[in-house]
């Protein structure tokens, strides 16, 4: 079949993707699911960087995978795109910004500020008892959550995977325990609260970090576990919760990121080891709150359409929220065996990138 | 510094008819610390012209036409869609602290329950339904339930499992009910509303009569919240509640626990730690909050417990103990903090400007 046929799907990808297609090493990513959906939605995915595109021409060099081969081509730039990069700078914000007045790119923005999230969430308040505590790291904050709270986190507002966070557990009236990752080792030190600010701040440098209650996790085998719920908007152009997979702790570490050495499990698998929680309960007290906070941040956030939560529970099965990722990070349910989320993770957002076409030919009919 | 009150509570400032409100220790903590309070009520205020009528003190009071105040603190509630509208536009020409004085107990419960230190001081609360009742009185034999936002201790019933079934203590009355029957009883008592229900905690008792302790907690001059003051009250005989509105009687907390057989600083020290923490984790959490009035109860070993939380402290539980200086703080508090806040926006604007 000849792939001028068929409409384009941008994929807006990193560096280092882009030089894995060319050593054909995709790492985590598994672009024959997109390949996959591709087929099935009548879009023909290339992958390009920011960098390879011509705002002027609105051309882009892409990858295209024909007959399981990959080729470099030259392409007018696709009316939809789909940003699965990181954009770190100003610049590469602007030229996004830019070209998304001509074309449909979602997902836009993916390193959104922790602190900003949590307090757009908190000025409702429905979402209240399913936030827990987040400022900024102050040392009028340190002061304040010390008397407050017997455990609680640094965390940089905009780091991933579980980097440069700081634990604090409250030992007695004085003395705290601080552990953090060192290298490969977690370090363990022993402070008097009298001097948590003057220790915590060269750890802080900086960078800008939030400080935030650690929630009461619910354990399994010994070790806390969070739940990420994969939330996208799929052929119809809705919400909807792709999948939900819960990752636990490595034993005696205090992350359950699953970068940090954390597992991943079925949440059926969890859930069946509390007599007190049903199923059916917990996943749909999770699916409601996401949903309701993903619409709620939808019309506040630049067209997102992809949005992975970490929620924890306590051991009442009481959901709280503890961050969203916008670049979701979909190998987890490759972790769980479930092969047939991993592929959904995939094939929504090129069933929404097909919703938006229609609706965009629709629209020119129409006038 | 705006204060703004209920308008009846405004109308009588000339006629010094303000109910609970002190209107003069405001005047005397704004001559103290520099500050003008500028007495508003929400139907004075006028959103075209961006000004507000109300009243200021100097040689008397004098009805007068102002522009927004930077800093208000809040005092009235707000039950109309207009008013809330009104505070609303507050809101944003002003930080409005206080702006809401009316909290779900629920949703405070909810959130209290979030921190691992506040949450063993909670009494086992749940929300009203047939399942939850049933569930309740197999585990406890003293049970509240209680309007989800109610004040002043109306609407409270009492339920106490007995021999031959369950007393329930009403404002009005009290039935004996076999345990079936409970449900549909109370139903009747509550209509439609929205209930809670509450394990009753033993409270230490005074002379037979079950008592708990008014503890407030407010923000002062640097912004950080501190104990203003607290204060027992005791329950009227044969009265379920200790709400003063409820004929509960004001007695200082020391009295109360050498009465009870507590040693009065610890248990003292033990209920303001709580106060304080309850306020921080609070205020992390509801924006601009400065001013509560927390119900705290202790049981017979002194064990504090958290009972509720009233966003606009009715601070005459001072008064009635003669604890002036108590009640004078209550008021001078909000003026400091008005003070902080005004001089934080200022030294921000400045930085902003530079």
């Amino acid at each position: 079949m000849n792939v001028m046929s068929k409409a384009f799907l941008g994929i807006l990808i990193n560096d280092s993707l882009w030089k894995g297609i060319q050593k054909r090493n995709m790492g985590h990513e598994k672009l024959e699911f997109y390949q996959a959906a591709g087929r099935k939605y009548h879009l023909t995915p290339c992958y390009f960087r920011l960098q390879d595109i011509s705002v002027a021409r609105r051309t882009t060099t892409a990858f295209i995978n024909q007959n399981g081969r990959w080729i470099k081509r030259q392409l007018p730039l696709p009316q939809v795109i789909h940003n699965r990069a990181i954009l770190h700078t100003k610049q590469a914000y602007q030229k996004i910004k830019q070209l998304s007045k001509k074309h449909r790119i979602f997902n836009l923005w993916n390193r959104y500020s922790k602190f900003y999230i949590s307090h757009l969430l908190g000025q409702n308040e429905a979402f209240l008892s399913y936030l827990p505590t987040t400022v900024l790291f102050t040392p009028q904050a340190i002061e304040e959550f010390k008397v407050c709270y017997p455990s609680f986190l640094l965390k940089p507002d905009k780091g991933t995977v579980g980097m440069g966070i700081i634990k604090l557990d409250k030992i007695n009236d004085s003395l705290w325990k601080l552990r953090y990752r060192k290298g490969k080792q977690v370090e363990v030190r022993l402070i008097h609260g009298n001097q948590l600010v003057s220790k915590l701040k060269p750890l802080v440098g900086a960078e800008k970090y939030l400080i935030q209650q650690t929630i009461p996790l619910a354990t399994y085998q010994g070790s806390p576990f969070d739940i990420r719920v994969s939330v996208q908007k799929g052929m119809t152009g809705d919400w909807q919760i792709t999948g939900m997979v819960a990752k636990v702790a490595k034993r005696g570490h205090f992350l359950s990121n699953v970068a940090q050495g954390g597992r991943v499990v079925a949440l059926e698998q969890i859930i069946r080891s509390y007599s007190n929680l049903s199923i059916e309960q917990v996943i749909s007290d999770l699916s409601r709150i996401a949903l309701a906070i993903t619409s709620y941040l939808d019309i506040r956030l630049p067209h997102v359409a992809d949005i992975g939560y970490d929620f924890g529970i306590d051991r009442q099965g009481h959901p709280y929220f503890i961050e969203m990722n916008s670049r979701d990070q979909r190998y987890s349910f490759a972790k769980a065996n479930r092969v047939d989320l991993w592929k959904k993770t995939y094939e929504n957002p090129v069933g929404y990138a097909r919703y938006l076409l229609d609706r965009k030919e629709g629209e020119k009919g129409g006038t | 510094m705006g204060i703004l009150l209920d308008p009846r509570t405004l109308r009588g400032i000339p006629s010094n008819r303000t109910a609970h409100e002190k209107i003069t220790y405001y005047n005397r903590a704004g001559r103290v610390n520099g500050v003008l309070p500028f007495y508003m009520s929400l139907d004075l205020i006028r959103p075209k012209q961006n000004k507000a009528e109300g009243y200021i003190f100097s040689n008397g009071y004098r009805f007068v036409k102002r522009s927004i105040p930077k800093v208000i603190h809040n005092r009235s509630m707000t039950f109309t869609k207009l008013s809330r509208e009104k505070l609303g536009f507050l809101r944003k020409k002003s930080t409005v602290f206080n702006g809401q004085t009316r909290y779900s107990k629920y949703r405070i419960h909810q959130l209290l329950d979030q921190n691992a230190d506040i949450q063993s001081h909670l009494p086992y609360t749940v929300l009203f339904s047939k399942k939850n009742l049933e569930m309740m009185m197999g585990r406890f034999q003293h049970l509240f339930i209680k309007p989800t936002s109610g004040s002043l201790g109306i609407g409270v019933i009492k339920i106490e499992r007995k021999d031959a079934g369950w007393l329930i203590h009403s404002r009005k009355n009290r039935t004996l009910k076999s345990s079936t029957k409970v449900y549909p009883a109370l139903r009747k008592l509550i209509g439609k509303a929205s209930y809670i229900i509450q394990k009753a905690i033993p409270l230490a008792k005074y002379k037979g009569k079950p008592f708990d302790i008014r503890v407030s907690v407010q923000r002062g001059a640097e912004g950080y919240w501190q104990v203003t003051g607290m204060v027992g009250k005791v329950a009227a005989k044969g009265m379920h509640v200790t709400n003063v509105a409820g004929g509960g009687k004001v007695i200082r907390c020391e009295e109360l626990f050498a009465h009870a057989g507590l040693p009065v600083e610890t248990t003292k020290k033990a209920i303001s730690t709580l106060g304080v923490q309850i306020a921080l984790h609070l205020g992390h959490k509801l924006s601009h909050l400065a001013d509560i009035g927390l119900d705290i109860g202790v049981d017979g070993s002194g064990f504090p417990y958290f009972i509720e939380v009233n966003g606009r402290d009715l601070r005459y539980s001072f008064r009635n103990a003669k604890l002036y200086d108590n009640w004078y703080k209550t008021y001078e508090n909000p003026i400091l903090y008005a003070k902080y806040l005004y001089h934080k926006q200022e030294a921000h604007k400045k930085a902003s400007i530079n």
